[in-house]
């Protein structure tokens, strides 16, 4: 397949797996809170593992929305040698965290199943996508040095050529093995998510957030109610029936 | 609020300053000879113009444009340069002579032209700019102790490139500087196996898929452009010169009595006619 074309197409097709199966879930478990929040729990089980995994991926996903949103910003740090050395250090000190996290993860989560074996196959698939994109992350600070400048320069416009619709895989198609790897294992844990215990917590944001948008206009429409009953316009049309 | 509201007072005054920088990097380009001129006229006359016209080379499709600034008055060429068929309709004298001694052949009307564009293609013109070398095509033979200084900086991210591409060294590596970038290959032989010319051409063009704010700037300066390549052969030179020492050190290891080797009697210039 041209590489090109998949790195064009693939985040999209990943994007539109998540969005769909997130919109299924939330439409097929919405009215079933207590189901929902059973289910939280259960993810949080498989997924919390030791706090210096959940603070090594906070800091991981940190330095990569820092590279996507702040790309110039970065460029400027990493302009002295020092602070370069000091942000590489420090991400792949991250990395190495988290990829011992994940694998502590996958291996508990192996060794026990309970539920469906969609639902266990997704949890394993995502661990396992998680897996195999920080062990590329750390093959390419290892055999790519200084990846957070040049992923600023390469990187960040691909990802903001996608958010305008406007795909330049080639952007990524250049690029050595791992860092494609890099890229198809982050797009492809995005896509298996929904189908994963963790969408459990996009159906309750979800709930929350649309009950939040839909109470100013039932605010709206019970308060319009109200008023018309105070104003009965059939009063004045008809007043011969009072 | 009041700092949205500061925002959106100031925003239009930090707009037109910072059109006003890109506009004056991109409008005057300093040349090897000092002479100022238009980048875009330039750019646009080699696009536009050199399909036909000659400068200094005789007649192509159309007459050789050297001297025409001084044979030609300045508001008949903005004329007729914008609308030969208007000119030639006329009944200009001029623009009708033209048009028979070449042929009945009709320059293009170039209404997308602005006035202050062909002005400057005028200037360009007049100045002798396409005789004018530019900074880049000079041999790195040439390059002043500075200048290889300045391509070292310019390598190393110590000093910034005007079109904002990132330092080399973010990707590359080159024996003398540590910690370089290792996702391209390493470059003390590039000046080695690309010899001048070629080099010239290929720093011409970005060595990845480079994507900037401003689709008008250039990739390096002339001036970076050289000094790069400076820095590039004075790296190739230094590590020939250390292969020479080395190989003078293991020869003589091996045969004391033969100390002037081969190797050490080869210039490190002698390198350089290897093909990548």
């Amino acid at each position: 397949m041209n590489r090109t074309l998949l790195f064009s197409a693939w985040p999209y097709i990943a994007a539109t797996l998540f969005v769909t199966g997130t919109a299924v879930r939330y439409v097929l478990e919405r009215k079933n809170t207590a189901a929902v929040k059973e289910e939280m729990s259960e993810a949080w089980a498989v997924f919390r593992g030791s706090w210096w995994w959940r603070v090594s991926v906070i800091a991981l996903l940190l330095v990569h929305a820092g590279a996507l949103l702040f790309p110039q910003t970065l460029l400027a740090w990493n302009r002295r040698p020092e602070r370069l050395y000091v942000l590489e250090a420090f991400a792949l000190t991250a990395a190495f965290t988290a990829m011992a996290g994940a694998a502590t993860l996958l291996w508990r989560h192996l060794s026990r199943s309970n539920r469906s074996p969609i639902t266990e196959l997704s949890d394993t698939a995502f661990i396992t996508f998680l897996l195999v994109g920080i062990l590329s992350g750390i093959l390419m600070a290892i055999f790519y040095r200084w990846a957070s400048s040049w992923g600023a320069l390469i990187l960040t416009p691909y990802v903001v050529s996608l958010l305008r619709a406007d795909p330049a895989g080639e952007l990524a198609a250049q690029m050595p093995f791992v860092v494609r790897l890099h890229v198809f294992s982050t797009f492809a844990a995005i896509a298996v998510l929904p189908l994963t215990r963790l969408a459990a917590f996009l159906v309750f944001g979800m709930n929350a957030g649309l009950k939040s948008l839909a109470r100013p206009i039932s605010a709206i429409g019970s308060g319009a109610e109200e008023w018309l009953r105070r104003h009965n316009p059939a009063r004045w049309l008809w007043p011969e029936e009072d | 609020m009041i700092f949205g509201k500061a925002i959106m007072r100031i925003a239009p005054a930090l707009l037109i300053a910072v059109a006003g920088v890109m506009h004056s990097a991109l409008a005057a380009e300093d040349a090897s000879s000092g002479v100022k001129f238009s980048v875009e006229a330039a750019a646009i006359f080699g696009k536009r113009c050199t399909a036909c016209h000659t400068y200094g080379k005789g007649i192509k499709v159309g007459p050789d444009l050297k001297g025409v600034t001084e044979r030609r008055k300045h508001d008949w060429l903005l004329k007729f340069i914008h609308s030969s068929s208007t000119v030639i309709k006329s009944g200009d004298p001029t623009a009708t002579n033209l048009f028979a001694e070449f042929k009945q052949q009709r320059m293009p009307d170039w209404t997308d032209l602005s006035e202050k564009q062909v002005n400057d293609i005028l200037d360009y013109l007049a100045v002798g700019g396409p005789d004018i070398k530019p900074d880049d095509e000079r041999n790195a033979e040439l390059a002043a102790p500075s200048e290889i200084e300045h391509g070292r900086r310019l390598f190393s991210g110590r000093d910034s490139l005007q079109y904002g591409a990132q330092a080399c060294i973010t990707c590359h590596s080159i024996q003398g500087l540590p910690w370089g970038g290792s996702l391209g290959p390493e470059l003390t032989q590039t000046y080695v196996r690309y010899q001048d010319r070629a080099l010239t051409e290929f720093l011409r063009h970005p060595c990845f898929q480079w994507r900037t704010a401003n689709p008008a700037a250039r990739y390096l300066t002339p001036k970076e452009s050289f000094a790069l390549k400076s820095f590039l052969r004075r790296m190739a030179l230094e590590q020939a010169t250390r292969a020479s020492a080395q190989g003078v050190d293991s020869q003589r290891a091996t045969n004391p009595t033969n100390g002037n080797s081969s190797v050490a009697s080869r210039s490190p210039r002698q390198g350089e006619g290897q093909k990548p």
